[in-house]
């Protein structure tokens, strides 16, 4: 049996990279953070819950960021608050999407929650030290991007050291039924 | 005429990118929010070639709404495809047996989910 914890970390931090690619922006993830710059940033918080895991997944990064990877983005046509606001919540839905799918072969499943988007300046992050998994940063070539996974196992919870259990439906391609 | 879709996400950034992509393929678009909004408009659009449904929304979520679209044998022609976060194999089997035709996890690529329209409901 895996590691749970180390698991849910190396697997979160694959569906990061891999998420970025899927929108076509370029990212190394940098593992000591820095201070996002100040200015106008946005944070969009997503809860999970299931019997073997709890939590919540924050992507935290500049409004200019998610302005700029909007899907319908049109040169430097402006888009409206609520606009790039459902833009983050849907971006931390996606990796939060991700995530779990790749955990359904480990053997752990949770139900997502609903995105809260907020706007702030200089917005920090204060968690319980003990229920951070990981967090870390995406550096693309303008932007960082955090990323901080909170979750409480179950005790006793197992997983499987290799993907052993069901296998998602992978992104993107459509599957007929 | 123009061949209609209807697209049904709570979120409008994914309704957007859908209807930009089906637009310039040439089909029509009309919007919902949620599963009692897409019942409503499914149900005022008997002409609507095919719909595509995230599955999890509020009020109703979409396996829900396909479910009750399906019911009783009704709409049988309506093509639905699933598009969502959601991977599980599990998911996947109660929306082929609810009666959807396709599932597509996000992100999407435009040019198969344009493909997959024109697959299920015929060119624009």
């Amino acid at each position: 049996m895996a590691d749970p914890k180390q698991l849910l970390v190396s697997r979160l931090r694959e569906s990061s990279t891999e998420h970025f690619a899927a929108l076509c922006l370029a990212a190394l993830i940098v593992d000591k953070p820095t201070v996002l710059p100040a200015g106008r940033q946005i944070a969009s918080v997503l809860a999970f819950s299931g019997w073997q895991v709890r939590g919540s997944l924050t992507v935290r990064s500049s409004v200019s960021f998610f302005e700029n990877s909007h899907p319908t983005a049109i040169g430097n046509s402006p888009l409206a608050q609520d606009a790039v606001a459902d833009w983050a919540g849907e971006f931390t839905n996606q990796l939060l999407g991700r995530f779990k799918n790749k955990m359904l072969a480990y053997g752990l499943d949770f139900q997502v929650g609903i995105p809260v988007t907020l706007y702030g300046e200089n917005l920090i992050e204060v968690g319980i030290a003990t229920d951070t998994v990981t967090s870390y940063q995406l550096r693309t070539s303008n932007h960082l991007v955090g990323v901080t996974l909170l979750g409480r196992l179950a005790p006793g919870v197992e997983l499987f050291a290799e993907p052993s259990g069901k296998a998602a439906v992978k992104p993107g391609v459509p599957l007929d039924l | 005429m123009a061949k209609k879709i209807i697209v049904i996400d709570d979120s409008s950034t994914v309704r957007e990118q859908v209807s930009v992509a089906l637009s310039e393929a040439g089909y029509q678009i009309v919007e919902a929010a949620d599963g009692v909004q897409g019942l409503r408009v499914v149900e005022q659009n008997a002409d609507a070639a095919l719909v595509i449904c995230d599955v999890n929304m509020p009020a109703m979520g979409g396996l829900e709404m396909v479910a009750k679209v399906k019911a009783n044998g009704k709409r049988e022609e309506l093509p639905i495809v699933m598009l969502t976060t959601e991977g599980d194999p599990a998911l996947v089997k109660q929306a082929k047996s609810a009666g959807a035709k396709a599932w597509i996890v996000k992100p999407f690529r435009r040019d198969l989910l344009v493909a997959t329209v024109r697959k299920l409901a015929g060119a624009a």
